[in-house]
């Protein structure tokens, strides 16, 4: 009854899909005012080169520009380039903004973007996106206003992978004079800047008054309010404090029913949910293939999707199901057929690897309640294959370190995302390229080919074939399971604020019209 | 001569008390599982980005050497720079100060001022059985009620019907007075159920016994008023446990109110440190947790120099234990 009720409530929230949602549409907009924004996490680091956590990148996202970006259904978008051209399959060249500045008034040239992205890829750096870029053999100035790429073989995703906040333009003159130390202190070309920062508690960013768009921002200051408990962030939602909320809790339409002027928004991601199976130890009973096939076939995805997250999601694929072509990959067993023909097929497999009676652990962290209760929905699921689901929750760095460094675990619970090109997910199959889950994953050198394949054919009929057998091939090793996806949940207040928030998102950047936003006039 | 004698000890033993701290924090920090570089990288760290993050912040040096680094820093007063901010921890700690002394004064006070006279009036009427069940009921309910139960009720409640208090949005005390009320109420309220309770027994106890005593019997049998005999002969009798109890209290909440802070979104000490114990952030944790224990180490040895002067035989016997 409890989750009945949860899932018409989730249904009657607003579901963004397929189309933009404006608010406050008809209402007089005041000029100028602040617009807060509560939410729950404080930044880890301030680099954004370097910093892998969607939360951080949020604090980045209204300071920095990128070369491009994406727009409401994550097509690839104008950034600080206004145009581009790929003159061949390795090489593109982008036209910069002429009116694009830093917030301290300099412009922006070609040899900040040059700048910039040798230093993503520098490996002093340590940034963990530099792979996606590809093989980049050299990135030229041409001219103050003109940037161009080369690669050493076809690379289909980097425009998505150069739409990566981990790819900002940060300003390079000031950063080889040393009078900019992007560890300490964020400046770039974006909407806004930061004035304050009081850690744990609050971000203020005034509006950049360089800004290359015309008008915008529309209000003159941005706060960003660390409230790490959600019950206080609904409070501060109700008694105005806070014009927008971010939250995780599916129950958030059930808790804000009473309220008529805060409006929740179900915002689709390319991000999902997805399980990691230990498919290299020994003495794990996932090193037999059987065993692996046979947990996959007894999932439940939509269960999962109904019971832990309220319906607020849906069954995702590896190829994120944002992507049209996701749908290549409706067709693999363990999606197949009824969940009862399913886990026939699994109790025979298990039968056949002589599995009985197996004890599993499964890791996942405590930080996001979201994991926490896909677990325990995976438990029950797995119980009808007589598999005994040992569950452990750890901080997160506990969690980082027992499933990334030291590769304890049976099955671990977490997330992907999927950024605005199907196959950047897709490159975390190959343990060869990605390297941080060679430990627990078999590395299969016909899927690698493959998703390299993938990541350099172009869009099109023969993309999505591979797209195909590569879904195919992730099935049948069961090393990573894609779950359900995981959407964004945001909550304002339409009497306050008027908003625009994009159905698809898919890096982290639910606000990514922030600039746009308007206080509605008293 | 003897009480310098005697808080020259307590020095002593303080100061070996922090040297232990110092050890033992570095060490825990240092040795669980999740580092620095876990936490940065995250699931895409390689053995070699992850060696690119640890040289970077001189986490590869060998641990006796950071460590003694740290403590050199730290007794010239620099808690050094946090890894997550790149800013001062030592600056950090300050602008939050305020906040947690707030907090663990106002919490202390309303705690006194509701648990003492409870405490008499529970302790006084104990011969009725009214008196008697409602002093244990008021002690039980408030220290069997955790913290984040309270809280989570008032969070609740107060989100929907304000009365004029906000949950979160802490302002300075001194930027807007009325604000800063609003928004701390409900944490001092929330935190001081709990040291109500606690002095309430314990007042309770100490006139109870106190009221045993002859001199009362005297004092009633010479026919003195009660609120005299209250005031002359048990209160000043009964004030050295509740002093006692209230002291470690209140060196409790200036070491960190963390469910409360966090709760209440009080910018506060603890809040940091424990934030900074997820961000694997070592020096942070280390003067937060250094500081709290010096806080907690120095108040009682105010309180026991203070015993002391009262009664010297406190003094001179632990003097010469």
């Amino acid at each position: 009854m409890h989750f009945a009720k949860r899932f018409l409530f989730t249904l009657s929230s607003l579901v963004v899909s397929g189309m933009m949602l404006i608010s406050g549409a008809g209402s007089s907009l005041a000029e100028g005012g602040t617009i807060t924004w509560a939410k729950p996490d404080e930044a880890q680091s301030l680099d954004p080169h370097t910093d892998f956590n969607g939360n951080t990148w949020k604090f980045f996202f209204p300071v920095y520009d990128t070369l491009v970006t994406t727009g409401e259904t994550l097509d690839i978008q104008p950034g600080i380039a206004e145009s581009w051209e790929q003159t061949s399959s390795t090489t593109y060249v982008f036209r910069l903004r002429e009116n694009a500045a830093f917030s301290n008034g300099r412009p922006v040239v070609a040899s900040d973007v040059v700048g910039s992205l040798n230093r993503v890829l520098d490996p002093a750096t340590g940034s963990w996106w530099a792979g996606n870029l590809g093989s980049v053999s050299e990135i030229v100035a041409e001219g103050d206003h003109g940037v161009r790429i080369e690669l050493e073989a076809p690379h289909t995703q980097l425009l998505a992978a150069l739409a990566h906040i981990s790819t900002a333009i940060m300003p390079m003159e000031e950063y080889n004079a040393g009078t900019f130390d992007p560890t300490k202190e964020l400046m770039g070309s974006g909407p806004f800047m930061v004035t304050e920062h009081l850690q744990d508690q609050s971000w203020t960013y005034q509006a950049n008054p360089h800004y290359w768009g015309e008008g915008l921002p529309v209000a003159d200051e941005l706060k960003i309010l660390i409230i790490l408990d959600e019950s206080a962030r609904i409070a501060a939602l109700r008694d105005g404090r806070a014009d927008i909320g971010t939250f995780v809790n599916p129950d958030l339409p059930v808790l804000l029913q009473g309220d008529e002027n805060i409006t929740v928004v179900t915002q689709e991601t390319a991000s999902y949910y997805n399980l990691d199976v230990h498919a290299m130890a020994e003495d794990s009973p996932f090193f037999d293939i059987r065993v692996r096939q046979a947990m996959n076939l007894a999932l439940d995805r939509e269960e999962i999707s109904r019971v832990a997250l309220g319906g607020m999601g849906a069954v995702d694929y590896p190829l994120p199901r944002t992507f049209s072509s996701s749908k290549v990959c409706a067709d693999v067993p363990s999606y197949s057929g009824t969940r009862e023909s399913r886990l026939e097929r699994a109790q025979a497999l298990m039968a056949e690897a002589g599995a009985e009676g197996v004890e599993i652990e499964m890791l996942t962290t405590s930080d996001l309640a979201s994991l926490v209760l896909i677990a325990q929905v995976i438990k029950q699921q797995l119980a009808d294959i007589d598999m005994n689901v040992n569950i452990r929750q750890l901080g997160y760095a506990e969690w980082i370190d027992a499933v990334w460094v030291r590769g304890d675990f049976d099955l671990n619970v977490t997330w992907l995302s999927g950024y605005g090109d199907p196959a950047i997910v897709l490159g975390s199959w190959n343990p060869e390229k990605t390297g941080w889950n060679a430990h627990y994953f078999v590395s299969v050198p016909e899927l690698n080919d493959k998703i390299a394949e993938a990541q350099s054919t172009p869009d099109g009929a023969e993309r999505d074939a591979l797209f195909a057998e590569i879904c195919g091939m992730i099935d049948d090793g069961a090393n990573m399971l894609a779950l359900v996806n995981k959407n964004n949940v945001i909550a304002y207040r339409n009497d306050l604020v008027e908003v625009k928030i994009h159905p698809a998102e898919g890096y982290e950047d639910e606000l990514r019209y922030i600039e746009e936003f308007a206080r509605i006039a008293p | 001569m003897r009480i310098f004698r005697f808080i020259a000890f307590r020095l002593g033993i303080a100061l070996v008390t922090l040297f232990g701290v110092s050890i033992i924090v570095f060490m825990a920090v240092h040795f669980v599982p999740g580092s620095y570089e876990d936490v940065i990288l995250g699931p895409f760290g390689t053995p070699e980005t992850r060696a690119i993050v640890r040289a970077k912040y001189g986490l590869d040096r060998p641990a006796v050497e950071q460590y003694l680094h740290w403590l050199a820093a730290t007794a010239g007063g620099d808690f050094g720079t946090s890894l997550t901010t790149g800013q001062p921890v030592a600056a950090e700690i300050i602008r939050r100060a305020p906040a947690t002394i707030q907090l663990a004064v106002m919490a202390t006070l309303l705690a006194i001022a509701v648990g003492v006279p409870m405490g008499i009036a529970s302790g006084v009427t104990s011969t009725s059985h009214f008196g008697r069940a409602a002093g244990r009921l008021v002690g039980a309910l408030g220290a069997s009620v955790p913290v984040f139960v309270l809280g989570t009720i008032f969070v609740f409640m107060f989100s929907i019907w304000s009365l004029g208090l906000t949950v979160g949005g802490y302002v300075p005390l001194l930027e807007d007075p009325m604000a800063n009320m609003r928004a701390m109420t409900l944490p001092v309220v929330t935190l001081s159920v709990f040291g109500m309770a606690l002095i309430q027994r314990t007042t309770r106890d100490a006139v109870l016994g106190v009221t045993a005593e002859t001199h009362v019997t005297a004092a009633v049998a010479r026919g003195e008023r009660p609120p005299d005999i209250i005031r002359s002969h048990v209160l000043r009798n009964a004030s050295i446990p509740i002093v006692t109890v209230t002291t470690v209290y209140f060196a409790y909440l200036l070491g960190g109110a963390i469910i409360v802070e966090q709760m209440f979104s009080v910018p506060g000490v603890a809040v940091y440190v424990v934030q900074s114990v997820k961000n694997r952030d070592y020096l942070a944790v280390q003067a937060g947790v250094l500081l709290a224990a010096t806080v907690f180490v120095t108040i009682n040895i105010l309180a026991d120099i203070v015993y002391a002067l009262i009664d010297p035989r406190i003094g001179g016997k632990r003097s010469q234990s």
